[in-house]
């Protein structure tokens, strides 16, 4: 599937500012499940970006706008063969084994990822038996998507776990940090991914106007398993990602700093489409 | 410049019967740097004992006087965070000189060099193939879990893969004299202002005393600084660019920064002075924006970037990191670099020496419990009163319990504090720190000293010969920091043996 995303997001700010130095993390990944065919920025006003890799092997761009402006339009547009076209078929040389070194990572409880009495419960209730951790995985992916009500106002983007759990309801980013508690509650790998899902016609997602958020698990015979709460899919070639992290904080779509004191306002927009011409397979159900 | 605080020998004789300087001076059960028994001095002390015992104790109060006047007049200070008002203390120096002969100073140096090659290695490894870890041979929780290790640097390329330009490793003297790390100052390590400026008013203060010894010269570390900072500059064809990074003038090493800057003859900036812009780093000019290829950062990396670290940082420069991560602008130290630095990763360094040097380290430890460990832990508790507790992440003094000094009040907050966070205390054996004649005002009383020699680290390690020896003026006092009322002394490696005719 060859997936084309535009993504605009556009800073206004109430009085000038100056010296906006932003970190960019818009930049499909390449592996062996996706490959970037075509990626640009924009910036207006005009900067010279640079880009880095940082320290999750994620592509950040970084610009800097130095003359006063009041607003900072930054527009990507990329084209990704997606290639994961059955997430469950095994690798034919097994995945090499993930070392408590690399797990190490993904185990922990920090930031937006905090562990509350509740993530133990959830962790309690799904924790798989030894035959099934997938299914395990996919009823708590489930029993995310079904008990939390996607409400687009109820939490912001540095709400936590516990917040979440208190309020039943959350976007995305909160669905996939609540699934990676649990994961990690169990002692299951589990790490945050950022990136964009095309809209399958037939089914009504989420997540596919704006940049979408999942998680990955990490599987022994699989590898990375992306689970995606907020449509309870399993990942595969639908998902575009774009960065991966511990959680949000690692990758979030931008982050930056201005001088001047003005008030910031954010507009995102987010198409996806298909641009290949090949059948459409839809994405796997759970 | 030293004409106007310098006494004569001459003025100081009126006195009637002048008393002699070490009268009374006594040595205890810690090793004594000039007697080996009383009135005995080692013999690379001899000559400077000669002369002490020589010199009334009124001219030797003199000639303290004009020292400490020519540190108040070069505002050579030290400020302390816990004084609310900030006040600028004068940190003093004491004109007694600490003497190294050159045979053991050779063996400090070997051991030193082979301590910053491998924590040199160790931080390389830890942002990049992490063998050490996946060899168990350091814990991972104790590496990954300190606030000093930098995920975000995973994979980060430094040129020659130094990361460790500058280092002050702290050492101390045992009962039997042995010389021991207490600790090692890896991100950015400050005093060696101090070693220059006391060496050049002692040179003023007490030129016959200095002139018997061949003293090996301390005042090219800035030069060999500057060919350090040379050596990280991305390749260009021009002289690089260098800047000194400070936080301001409201930090306690201030003093150093703007010391360092002009001896090397660079820039001192602030982080509001550096501008990032595609993808290098500028300084503004009245001539506009110029690049700079090397910062001497003396800002800690939490500060050093509000988009990529603390977002409240003033002191910093936006978009840093990035220029640093794509080779745009070498900086010293490196970043991430606290990982080496922490208490309970120094409980490893010997064990780093055998594993990437395959040596035995010539620098011993000393022994460190660790509260992370339930046996350690158990011990720690029971001793309290025995140990000085360390918190891990802390430095400067700071956080610290000195057991058989502390009130019963302050163990049992200790007692909690390592209860709910173990991991976060190492306790170690209460050293007697070796003690040194230091002039107290009516006389030379023996005072504990340490001693923090500086590493740099270019095409080779190299060490400053001597470094800066603290003493805790305070009698009985064993906290040397200059951050907890101590002095310090100007300290000599003789280039000979020391006991010849120059």
């Amino acid at each position: 599937m060859i997936i084309e995303t535009i993504h605009i997001t556009r800073f206004t700010y109430d009085a000038p500012v100056v010296e906006s130095t932003m970190e960019i993390r818009l930049a499909p990944l390449s592996d062996v499940h996706q490959r970037v065919l075509e990626f640009e920025l924009l910036v207006d006003p005009a900067s010279r970006t640079f880009s880095f890799t940082d320290g999750f092997q994620n592509l950040v761009y970084c610009c800097n706008v130095l003359d006063a402006h009041d607003t900072l339009t930054l527009k990507t547009r990329s084209r990704v063969q997606t290639l994961l076209a059955n997430p469950f078929e095994r690798p034919a040389h097994g995945p090499a084994p993930l070392e408590a070194v690399d797990a190490w990572p993904y185990l922990q409880f920090r930031g937006p990822v905090d562990a509350g009495p509740g993530v133990e419960q959830l962790g309690r209730e799904f924790t798989p038996s030894s035959e099934d951790v997938l299914g395990s995985l996919m009823a708590l992916m489930l029993a995310i998507h079904t008990d939390f009500e996607y409400q687009p106002d109820a939490t912001t983007v540095s709400s936590t776990v516990s917040d979440v759990l208190q309020l039943k309801q959350g976007v995305c980013q909160d669905f996939a940090h609540l699934m990676i508690a649990a994961c990690r509650h169990m002692k299951l790998p589990a790490r945050y991914v950022s990136g964009y899902l095309v809209r399958s016609s037939g089914h009504e997602n989420r997540g596919t106007e704006a940049s979408h958020a999942w998680c990955e698990v990490w599987l022994p015979d699989l590898g990375w398993l992306g689970f995606d709460p907020t449509n309870n899919l399993v990942a595969a070639d639908s998902h575009v990602r774009v960065g991966i992290g511990r959680d949000y904080t690692d990758v979030p779509p931008t982050r930056g700093i201005h001088r001047g004191l003005a008030e910031e306002q954010v507009e995102v927009s987010v198409t996806t489409k298909r641009i290949d011409a090949t059948i459409h397979s839809g994405p796997v159900l759970a | 410049m030293a004409g106007d605080f310098l006494y004569t020998s001459a003025m100081s004789h009126t006195a009637g019967r002048p008393t002699a300087l070490f009268d009374g001076y006594r040595i205890g059960a810690a090793f004594d740097e000039m007697f080996s028994a009383p009135m005995r001095p080692r013999p690379h002390y001899k000559r400077l004992h000669e002369h002490l015992a020589g010199m009334a104790t009124s001219e030797f109060h003199q000639r303290q006087q004009a020292a400490d006047l020519a540190y108040l007049r070069q505002g050579i200070t030290f400020n302390d965070y816990r004084d609310e008002l900030g006040l600028e203390r004068p940190f003093p120096v004491d004109l007694v000189p600490r003497i190294i002969d050159a045979q053991e100073w050779s063996r400090l140096e070997a051991g030193l060099k082979q301590r910053v090659h491998a924590l040199n290695l160790f931080v390389h490894d830890v942002y990049h193939e992490q063998r050490i870890l996946r060899q168990s041979v350091v814990p991972l929780d104790l590496v990954f879990g300190t606030a000093g290790y930098r995920p975000e640097l995973r994979g980060i390329k430094v040129p020659n893969d130094v990361y460790l330009h500058i280092s002050g490793i702290d050492l101390i003297r045992d009962t039997d004299g042995s010389y021991t790390v207490l600790e090692d100052n890896v991100r950015c390590p400050s005093g060696v202002s101090y070693v220059l400026e006391n060496r050049r008013v002692m040179k003023h203060v007490l030129p016959n005393v200095f002139d018997q010894y061949d003293v090996r010269p301390v005042n090219d570390y800035p030069q060999r600084l500057r060919e350090v900072l040379d050596d990280i500059a991305p390749k260009r064809g021009r002289e690089p660019v260098i800047v000194v990074l400070t936080p301001g003038i409201n930090n306690s090493a201030y003093f150093e920064h703007s010391f360092l800057a002009g001896q090397m003859g660079v820039q001192l900036v602030e982080g509001q002075d550096l501008v990032v812009d595609g993808g290098l780093v500028h300084m503004r000019t009245t001539r506009g924006l110029r690049r700079v290829d090397v910062i001497y950062r003396r800002i800690d990396d939490d500060f050093l970037d509000p988009v990529s670290f603390r977002a409240d940082s003033a002191l910093g420069v936006a978009g840093l990191v990035g220029v640093f991560r794509l080779g745009g602008v070498g900086l010293a130290n490196g970043i991430g670099v606290g990982v080496a630095d922490n208490k309970a990763v120094y409980h490893y360094v010997p064990a780093m020496i055998k594993y990437y040097l395959g040596e035995e380290p010539i620098l011993a430890n000393v022994p460190t419990y660790m509260a992370g460990s339930i046996d350690d832990r158990a011990y720690i508790l029971e001793h309290l009163a025995e140990l000085v507790v360390k918190a891990v992440d802390q430095s400067g003094g700071y956080g610290m319990l000195i057991g058989p000094h502390a009130t019963s009040a302050e163990r049992s907050e200790f007692r909690e504090r390592i209860r709910c966070n173990p991991h976060g205390y190492i306790a170690q054996p209460t050293i007697q720190l070796s003690t040194h004649p230091t002039f107290v005002g009516d006389g030379m009383a023996g005072r504990h000293v340490d001693l923090r020699p500086f590493v740099l680290y270019g095409r080779d390690i190299t060490v400053l010969p001597g470094g800066l020896t603290r003493v805790a003026l305070r009698s009985g006092s064993l906290v040397v920091n200059s951050s907890q009322g101590g002095g310090s002394k100007d300290t000599w490696v003789l280039a000979g043996d020391g006991t010849s005719q120059c």
